[in-house]
């Protein structure tokens, strides 16, 4: 059963509302989908974690809606990014800045860790933080998953065009606030 | 340019280092919360509402009087005065209650 592919282990848990099937597709796409958010909320990891958690669970209860059509990750990435809105928009509503709350995190979490090899995606998650959400979940698709700016475009639900303009966007951002980062600093 | 491909090797760096995360305690949490989460399915529900329906509309039926009830309906009516003031007043008291409500939730 681990070797089955992502379409089999869909249909036997819409079928016959198999957990240990949905099991598998969690540990398939679990790290990558956690890292991902990690580096979209500034590395604050129990954030990060939360969505990730309600990302999947929205995954379960819409299931039977997948068609198909798109790579099962890309439309777990879509879940998952509407979820990072909808969190962003209402911290935004309640008044709680959302880089309050990560940089708390971030301080909680520094006597933890410190370790030089974490850096390098700690400061990138740091320096997205810059960015709108849009411009970070298509820089971070498209420079570290390698995503087609097609495949960015049904993630994101935007037009090809839209996708563009965010990623050259936010390699400017990105390309001031990175420019002296060297690895050697770190250790 | 060179700057460009600085920001993209800075991300390959990251690609080729991402750390693989545990799925211990996360992917257990999802199971749970997926088996708590799980909500009855609307066919189930809805049916177990239209068995309660009907039992309840049986009993009530074997019990009701009905025969009494049709007795009871009077067959000749007469309006008088009285009657014509009382329907007036309910129908004005009805109209009140209406604007009242109207302009309550304009407001």
């Amino acid at each position: 059963m681990l070797s089955a592919t992502d379409q089999a282990l869909i249909d036997r848990v819409v079928t016959t509302n198999c957990h240990d099937s949905f099991g598998i597709l969690v540990e398939r796409y679990q790290s990558d989908l956690r890292y991902s958010l990690r580096q979209m909320t500034g590395w604050n990891e129990a954030l990060a974690d939360d969505l990730a958690q309600e990302t999947f669970i929205q995954v379960f209860k819409s299931l039977k809606s997948y068609k198909g059509t798109a790579k099962f990750s890309s439309w777990l990435y879509r879940i998952a990014y509407n979820q990072m809105v909808s969190h962003f928009r209402l911290a935004r509503n309640r008044e709680v800045s959302a880089s309050d709350e990560l940089l708390t995190s971030q301080l909680e979490q520094m006597d933890s860790s410190t370790t030089s090899e974490l850096d390098l995606h700690r400061d990138l998650a740091e320096a997205m933080k810059a960015l709108p959400t849009n411009q970070r979940m298509a820089i971070h698709l498209h420079l570290h998953r390698q995503l087609t700016h097609a495949e960015i475009t049904t993630i994101m639900g935007i037009p090809l065009g839209t996708v563009k303009t965010l990623i050259n966007r936010g390699k400017n951002t990105l390309r001031g606030l990175l420019s002296s980062w060297s690895p050697e600093d770190k250790l | 340019m060179k700057q460009s491909a600085d920001i993209e090797n800075l991300f390959s760096q990251a690609r080729n280092s991402e750390p693989y995360l545990t799925n211990r305690r996360f992917g257990k949490r999802v199971l749970t919360l997926i088996n708590i989460k799980e909500p009855v399915p609307f066919w189930k529900e809805a049916s177990i509402e239209m068995l309660g329906a009907f039992v309840g509309g049986a009993l009530a039926y074997s019990f009701f009087p009905l025969t009494d009830l049709v007795s009871s309906i009077p067959t000749k009516f007469v309006i008088g005065p009285m009657a014509l003031l009382s329907i007036a007043g309910g129908f004005s008291f009805l109209c009140g209650i209406g604007y009242w409500t109207a302009d309550r939730g304009r407001l």
